[in-house]
């Protein structure tokens, strides 16, 4: 009858496993293209073609790589949804095997 | 008798006693599968010894160099400072530039060669000694034991109900991480920004920057939920080092191992008792080097991926074997193949070893050589953009550009700008700059060149930034000049 009891290994990691896999990844790779794109690109003049004309050099930094964390948290969340087991959750609580 | 369920012709849903299918009821059984695994709460018990020590005053050097090397100036200038307001990275007495991502990036390829290097040879004692993930642990874990006491009472405060003892020891236990996190965060913002200014604009006037204020915050924060609250899972689930370190394992790499055949089999004993005579190996089964351990593993069973390498079990171990007179080094620095094989020392001269060391000269000398003949001038040039190009009164054309010189030299410099690729190509306005040391300027300089030079619509020129007082500080550029189709 193993086929009727439900499964009781975890299906992932920890939830702290998860948060992790996606937050600090994409906080890595937020820093780098930040310090890539404001190597190449002087913050100020890029503040002046926002319009943000009070944004110092320090804010233009900060802004960026939040936009960017924004893009990268996005990206590792697509990765982590797609990465779910394909079977239903209602199939798992009938207690069918996947 | 042969389980029906082998059978592919057997429906599983039917039950095989009554042979009806269950109900929905009994289907929609409230059976919760745990899709997480949960954690639990590991108390390291503190530990001396010989390896306790080396990793206090490691943390003590490391923490002390971050905390106090922030505050140092010389001739005015903070001595390490990434000054992100001025774009300007000052790194002990070498001012760099972003144009300069280079270095840092070859910098970093180095102390990934390093560690590289290290774990072959050490193994993970990057993880045990060095890391900040280890070193702020070890404080918020000695912030801890301060307040709550050491593992049994840690474990006796939280089966505790809430009440003023508990509420007192939590309290003052997290008071003291977040300021310590507090701090943390300011001095890490103290090499963004100039420390003292920093200080004094919290302090003083009150006019510290919001954005200022929330790094403070945000990397206070992650201080405190990396040390205090995440640790272990730290290692275990957001390192990639950790992942992948095993790929420069081998058999003569240092690690830290417990000796099967000398410890097993285990078991309790009176201290002076013949336990080869009953059988029993040096191993008493105390569990102290699991109670020691900071991810909570059994290091008798073998090498796994959750050690960091921090030798607390062998500190531990090391106490009790001395304590029931047996030799120590039952947990032990060792290498699989001493375990295997026997024989003494490990081997440092090994393939791995020598072509790691190689590939790590070998680009720290090509990052020396670059840094040593580095050229401190860099020049932009760009052509102006709202017209492709301008007839003169005379039927010459010109183009526009704006040039931006930096100078990356501590000293002021007077530079000669010239153009040439073209012949009859004529710079006009001022060729004359004079720098201050470390300044940049932005200039803009007209180019005629008589159309009948001109063979294709875009040509190709070169601009050549030279200084006059050093002739080897100098730089080319390839620029556009474009003109009209030629006849």
């Amino acid at each position: 009858m193993t086929q009727h009891q439900p499964t009781t290994t975890p299906m992932r990691g920890s939830k702290a496993q998860v948060l992790s896999a996606i937050i600090w990844p994409s906080f890595i790779f937020a820093g780098i293209a930040n310090s890539v794109f404001f190597t190449f690109l002087e913050p100020l003049l890029i503040a002046a073609e926002l319009g943000f004309e009070d944004s110092g050099t320090m804010e233009m930094y900060s802004m960026g790589f939040f936009v960017f964390w924004a893009l990268t948290l996005c990206t590792s969340i697509c990765t982590q949804y797609l990465l779910r087991p394909l079977h239903n959750s209602r199939q798992i609580r009938r207690g069918e095997q996947p | 008798m042969s389980d029906k369920n082998d059978d592919p012709n057997v429906d599983p849903n039917v039950d095989p006693q009554t042979g009806q299918r269950p109900n929905h009821e009994q289907r929609q059984a409230p059976e919760v599968v745990q899709l997480y695994k949960k954690r639990e709460k590991i108390y390291p018990r503190a530990v001396t010894g010989l390896f306790a020590m080396w990793r206090k005053i490691g943390v003590a050097t490391l923490l002390g160099l971050f905390y106090l090397l922030c505050w140092i100036e010389i001739n005015g200038q903070q001595i390490l400072l990434f000054d992100l307001p001025a774009r300007k990275f000052y790194i002990f007495g070498f001012t760099f530039w972003p144009q300069d991502f280079f270095y840092l990036t070859v910098l970093l390829i180095i102390a990934a060669l390093g560690l590289f290097f290290v774990t072959t040879l050490f193994g993970r004692v990057w993880c045990g000694y060095a890391c900040p993930q280890t070193v702020y642990t070890e404080i918020f874990l000695w912030m801890e034991r301060l307040t709550e006491g050491d593992r049994g009472r840690q474990m006796k405060l939280d089966k505790e109900p809430w009440g003023a003892n508990k509420f007192g020891r939590k309290g003052a236990k997290h008071f003291l991480w977040i300021v310590f996190a507090l701090w943390t965060g300011f001095t890490f913002v103290g090499y963004f920004t100039p420390i003292r200014e920093l200080g004094t604009r919290i302090l003083g006037d009150g006019s510290l920057g919001g954005w200022e204020a929330w790094w403070i915050f945000f990397y206070g924060f992650a201080t405190y939920g990396n040390a205090g609250w995440m640790r272990e899972q730290v290692c275990l689930y957001m390192c990639p080092y950790a992942r992948f370190q095993s790929a420069m394992f081998d058999k003569d790499t240092l690690i830290v191992a417990y000796d099967e055949k000398r410890g097993e089999s285990r078991g309790a004993r009176k201290r002076g008792d013949d336990h080869k005579a009953k059988g029993l190996g040096d191993c008493v089964n105390c569990t102290l080097c699991v109670q020691v351990c900071p991810t909570g593993i059994d290091i008798r069973d073998g090498l796994q991926y959750q050690c960091i390498g921090c030798a607390a079990c062998i500190d531990v171990c090391d106490q009790v074997m001395e304590k029931m007179d047996y030799p120590k080094g039952l947990i032990s620095y060792t290498t699989e193949r001493v375990l295997e094989e026997g024989g003494e020392r490990p081997r440092l001269l090994r393939p791995r070893v020598l072509i790691y060391a190689g590939v790590l000269c070998s680009v720290m000398g090509a990052l020396l050589f670059s840094v040593a003949s580095r050229v401190p001038v860099e020049m932009d040039i760009i052509r102006d953009r709202h017209a492709l190009y301008r007839t003169t009164n005379i039927g010459l054309i010109e183009n526009v550009y704006t040039i931006k010189i930096y100078n990356m030299d501590q000293n002021p410099q007077d530079y000669t700008l010239s153009v040439n690729g073209v012949e009859t190509i004529e710079l006009l306005g001022e060729s004359e700059f004079s720098v201050a040391g470390g300044g940049a300027l932005t200039h803009i300089v007209n180019v005629r060149i008589d159309p009948f030079e001109l063979k294709k619509t875009s040509n190709t020129i070169h601009f050549l930034l030279q200084s006059k007082t050093n002739p080897d500080i100098k730089q080319e550029e390839e620029a556009r000049f474009l003109g009209p189709a030629p006849r």
